[in-house]
């Protein structure tokens, strides 16, 4: 009977241990609120300067200090994801849509047409709602039973 | 106190399946659906290219985006996966720590 619950016990122990590995970080509203507030800022941006490309109000130099401020809003929310430990998905798909963002910036100083931003904004579009699903269904699981 | 480590295994797996139920199923409907949708910008792509709206530098630049977003795309799979693991475990604790708990007199697990 003893060598049975130890048994038992081991395998807990050992059970325990191996769930480490699927820690994920809780749900930030600080990130959620975040990343729909930059999402609606880049397309809002990308609608607009769909009217004004190829003009010279939609030259890159119009808007140069709007890539320095998206920049600086995905610092903020890499820093909160920081703080909390099994935030490296939404650190990574930060750095990911920080990635994009120099390549749009790229193409919009070299000149950018009017269909090409319909590519770029489906693109946007889906990292910042594949953002924002990740920390929605980390508040579903916190809610859950 | 006598331990049923086949009853308990049962408990446990049942307590697991039942957590898990449908999401997996969900969580693939949401990468081919996200897949799918960056799969068509890529067909956009080469009709611009094709169209001479954009060269072959730019194209490639596009690409890449795209390639960028597929990666976000699967790290949020990933994240959805590794929440439906860490509920899966979840139940399964709390059903052997209702066994475990109630055998040993305390509060084990």
């Amino acid at each position: 009977m003893r060598k049975h619950l130890k048994a038992v016990l081991l395998a807990l122990g050992a059970f325990a241990l191996s769930c480490s590995s699927y820690f994920i970080a809780g749900y930030d509203e600080v990130i959620d609120g975040g990343a729909v507030a930059l999402q609606q800022k880049v397309h809002a941006f990308l609608i607009e300067l769909q009217t004004t490309a190829g003009t010279g109000a939609g030259a890159y130099e119009q808007h140069a200090d709007f890539y320095e401020d998206v920049r600086g809003d995905l610092d903020v929310l890499r820093n909160a994801a920081s703080l909390q430990r099994g935030n490296e998905l939404t650190i990574e798909s930060l750095r990911l849509i920080e990635d994009n963002v120099g390549r749009l910036e790229g193409m919009h100083a070299a000149g950018i047409s009017r269909q090409e931003i319909d590519v770029v904004r489906t693109l946007f579009d889906t990292q910042f709602r594949m953002l924002v699903q990740l920390e929605n269904a980390k508040k579903r699981k916190e809610s859950a039973p | 106190m006598n331990i049923d480590v086949n009853a308990l295994t049962t408990t446990m797996r049942e307590a697991a399946a039942n957590a898990v139920s449908d999401r997996w199923p969900a969580i693939r409907a949401i990468a081919e659906a996200e897949l799918r949708k960056l799969a068509q910008t890529l067909e956009d792509v080469n009709q611009l290219l094709s169209d001479g709206t954009i060269d072959q530098s730019r194209a490639t630049e596009l690409v890449r985006m795209q390639q960028t977003t597929a990666l976000t795309v699967l790290r949020t799979v990933q994240g959805l996966g590794l929440l439906t693991a860490r509920q899966t475990i979840d139940a399964a604790t709390r059903a052997a720590g209702a066994v475990v708990n109630r055998l040993v007199g305390f509060d084990l697990i």
